[in-house]
């Protein structure tokens, strides 16, 4: 049985195997959905812009040329996706083997880094997936309680960051800053799609600053509420809640697409009180327990 | 107080994953004061920066083979759109620069770095082989997105302001224009 240390929720090794199936499955059904995207690696067509810009990890990546090599070839890049794609299904069917995991994970941080360099963007909507697996590379079950534990800082770090980089340059004070950055970033949407009920939505909200602007100051102060996650886990359900909106208001707001990251929200939620009331009325219809 | 903290049980139960989970959010913090992300140290800044009122929108139109619009909202999924978008608006920096990749000043400017004197670092940006294989690849991944064979592209540069809730084109020109060779 998992216990509650101090507002840690241990979980067991059973917990903690169906977490795993759990991340991976939703790793899967993600690098999927980069398959319906062309952006698996073989799908780049050999790309040729690339920015590394003032990130030494990048830079690292690219001394060796590593991403250039991958991509470069079509059957070289074939080769690193299916093994993507074997190790996140392997670490699906075996969540104790770390060497899966740790493969998986060098997988992925050269998947995220030649998405990004190409892209000519350092997207963050893919560092929940480049991060989620880490506590699952450890053998002892209370390190692993340890690192999602911490995974979970990370994310509340993640919002509270982006709250005090707006609260310190001021932005959240500057005139119409909600509106010109809707306004910047529909231009494109409202020439190329004119006609739908989303652009139609958008010009009535151009001609509602107040409302726009105020939409912007509410999710600063969403960000800034992560901050009571330092402190307590009393309000994760609260704040799960604030994780999945912050990304519907990115993508309407700003067209930035932060779903994927909803995978670090899931270490918001108390896993044992879900896995655990179903353990038990398993193991009673098994006969492993006796009702009194 | 201290025996509560999370860092505190860390150290108590393992002293190895401490430092590991100490150094991650420290250089973290330390990314976060530079300003400079340095994955996995990851700077959570979007939206930010104080955006200040433009009078023009530049959007870019690419038209494939002289009669097909690419829309890439008409595509159901984000990161094709992304991938589309995000490298020609990238390589139209690195044109509007006088050919320059962008990156390539920013360290000049900020730094005082001369890449061009250092061949290491001179190969980590973008150049003259980059910039001429730009379309080659482009008319590549829109060929596998369309499923059309491109023969031609042209990318127009649409100028637009907004007129209350209205996008009021301003003028269109051609920006670049490619033919299979």
């Amino acid at each position: 049985m998992g216990k509650a240390i101090a507002h840690i929720i241990f979980y067991t090794p059973w917990e903690r195997k169906r977490i795993a199936r759990l991340v991976f499955a939703l790793t899967l059904a993600s690098l999927v959905w980069s398959f319906f995207s062309n952006t698996l690696l073989h799908q780049l067509q050999r790309p040729v812009i690339k920015y590394p810009y003032v990130d030494l990890s990048y830079w690292v990546m690219h001394f060796l040329h590593l991403p250039e090599i991958i991509t470069g070839s079509f059957w070289l890049a074939c080769l690193f996706d299916l093994a993507l794609f074997a190790f996140c299904i392997l670490c699906y069917v075996y969540p104790e083997k770390r060497w899966c995991i740790w493969s998986f994970i060098a997988l992925y941080f050269v998947y995220f880094i030649t998405f990004n360099t190409f892209g000519a963007h350092h997207t963050n909507h893919k560092i929940g997936f480049l991060l989620i697996a880490i506590p699952f590379t450890v053998s002892n079950y209370k390190s692993f309680n340890y690192l999602w534990q911490g995974l979970r800082y990370f994310l509340v770090f993640a919002y509270t960051d982006a709250f005090l980089w707006k609260f310190f340059r001021l932005s959240w004070l500057h005139p119409n800053q909600g509106m010109l950055i809707v306004k910047k970033n529909q231009a494109a949407y409202l020439y190329l799609e004119p006609d739908t009920m989303l652009a139609g939505l958008y010009r009535w909200l151009l001609l509602q600053p107040a409302l726009v602007n105020g939409a912007y100051i509410a999710g600063v102060i969403m960000e800034g509420l992560f901050i009571i996650g330092f402190f307590t886990r009393k309000y994760d359900k609260f704040l799960l809640i604030l994780s999945i909106l912050m990304p519907v208001g990115f993508w309407f707001t700003a067209d930035a697409y932060f779903f994927e990251l909803l995978i670090l929200s899931l270490t918001l939620v108390n896993f044992h009180a879900i896995y655990a009331p179903r353990r038990f009325s398993n193991n009673l219809k098994r006969g492993a327990l006796t009702p009194v | 107080m201290l025996k509560q903290t999370f860092l505190y049980r860390v150290w108590h139960h393992n002293k190895k994953l401490f430092y590991i989970m100490t150094t991650f959010a420290v250089l973290t913090i330390a990314t976060n004061l530079a300003g400079d992300q340095v994955t996995p140290f990851f700077v959570w800044g979007m939206y930010s920066a104080k955006e200040e009122p433009v009078q023009q929108y530049s959007i870019l139109q690419t038209v494939v083979n002289d009669s097909i619009l690419v829309n890439p909202y008409e595509l159901p999924v984000s990161d094709t759109r992304f991938y589309l978008t995000s490298p020609l608006s990238y390589y139209k920096k690195i044109k509007d620069n006088n050919n320059t990749d962008p990156t390539v000043s920013f360290l000049q400017s900020k730094l005082n770095w001369h890449v061009e004197n250092n061949k290491m670092l001179k190969n980590l940006f973008n150049a003259g082989p980059q910039r001429d294989s730009f379309f080659t690849w482009y008319a590549r991944y829109l060929s596998q997105v369309t499923h059309l064979p491109v023969h031609s592209i042209r990318v127009d540069d649409i100028k637009a302001h907004y007129s209350g809730s209205k996008l009021i084109v301003d003028s269109t020109h051609l920006f670049d224009r490619w033919e299979k060779p």
